[in-house]
């Protein structure tokens, strides 16, 4: 009778020994798939992560080519938007030069007492310019009459307002090709003055003009 | 306990060795599917260029246009001014060759 109930107790032993065999197994299995299910999604999520640095450089390499060459299809326009531009601005000056060419020429060929105002100073400003006591004047055949009539008085005005004695001669042997004005110089032409009216157009153009618009557009 | 007891214990363990096995299988097979599935992920990156290009010259595009309003608004400011002060400015540049200076011109 004891013996049976031994037998049977350390059957229930056993029993109890194998379920937890199974039971610990079961257990190292679910810990073993979970494991490597997270093992996966951190792989996943790496390469996820990878593959957006990886996008993230290509896309911008393909912007930067892609930039320069829509950059280069689009510069010929820009330029050409400058250009117009410029040349517009150009337009506008070249009108009121030539309003401004359109009214001198007036008063020189009017060849009045305006125009004989404008000799004399334009002559005076020249010969400032000329170190040499003797000094030339040349000029078109409108004004050389103009000049000579004048000559006295002109030559008077020289000397007392520049304040040193000047000897002026005026040459009428070659006439100047311009709308009026004079080309001053010493005897040898070494040194020289050119105040033609074309020359001094160019010259309200260049250091006149610019000014002016500055202060305009300020 | 009999033989036929301990055979049983020793089954047991067989079996759960066993399925310890096939689970490092499964686990490892997970594993190698994750790697694989990672790899294609990799790969697969690409961009559109052709989007891109049309996405940047577009860009460009709308930047050159504000910079011809720009400049179209410049030259009307300029024709605007230039205009208002016409009749000055003819005059300062007669008086300026005609050696009278810059007498007359205001602006």
């Amino acid at each position: 009778m004891a013996a049976k109930f031994e037998e049977l107790e350390s059957r229930e032993l056993l029993n109890v020994i194998i379920e937890e065999v199974k039971k610990a197994a079961e257990e190292e299995c679910r810990r073993i798939i979970e494991e490597a299910k997270r093992e996966a999604a951190k792989i996943v999520e790496e390469a996820k992560q990878e593959a957006e640095r990886r996008r993230r450089e290509l896309e911008e390499r393909v912007r930067r080519e892609a930039r320069l060459k829509a950059r280069r299809r689009l510069a010929l326009k820009r330029l050409e938007i400058r250009r117009n531009f410029l040349a517009a601005r150009e337009g506008v000056i070249r009108e009121i030069l030539e309003e401004a060419r359109r009214r001198i020429l007036e008063v020189a060929e009017g060849g009045g007492e305006e125009y004989r105002r404008a000799l004399k100073s334009l002559i005076k400003e020249a010969v400032s310019n000329i170190s040499s006591r003797k000094v030339v004047i040349r000029c078109n055949a409108r004004d050389y009459k103009l000049i000579t009539g004048m000559f006295q008085e002109l030559e008077e005005e020289v000397r007392r307002e520049l304040n040193r004695e000047v000897e002026l001669r005026v040459d009428g042997s070659l006439f100047l090709n311009c709308a009026g004005g004079v080309l001053v110089s010493d005897e040898e032409g070494r040194e020289y003055f050119n105040n033609t009216l074309e020359a001094r157009l160019e010259r309200a153009k260049e250091e006149l003009l610019p000014r002016l618009l500055q202060s305009l557009l300020a | 306990m009999g033989e036929v007891d301990l055979a049983s214990l020793v089954r047991a363990r067989r079996e759960a060795q066993r399925r310890i096995e096939e689970a490092r299988r499964e686990a490892k097979r997970i594993i190698d599917s994750a790697r694989q599935e990672a790899s294609k992920i990799v790969e697969s990156v690409t961009v559109d260029p052709k989007a891109i290009e049309e996405e940047e010259f577009a860009k460009l595009s709308s930047e050159l246009e504000a910079f011809e309003r720009e400049i179209e608004e410049e030259l009307r400011r300029f024709k605007e001014a230039v205009g208002a002060r016409r009749e000055e400015i003819v005059r300062a540049i007669v008086n300026f060759v005609l050696g009278g200076g810059e007498d007359g011109c205001e602006v």
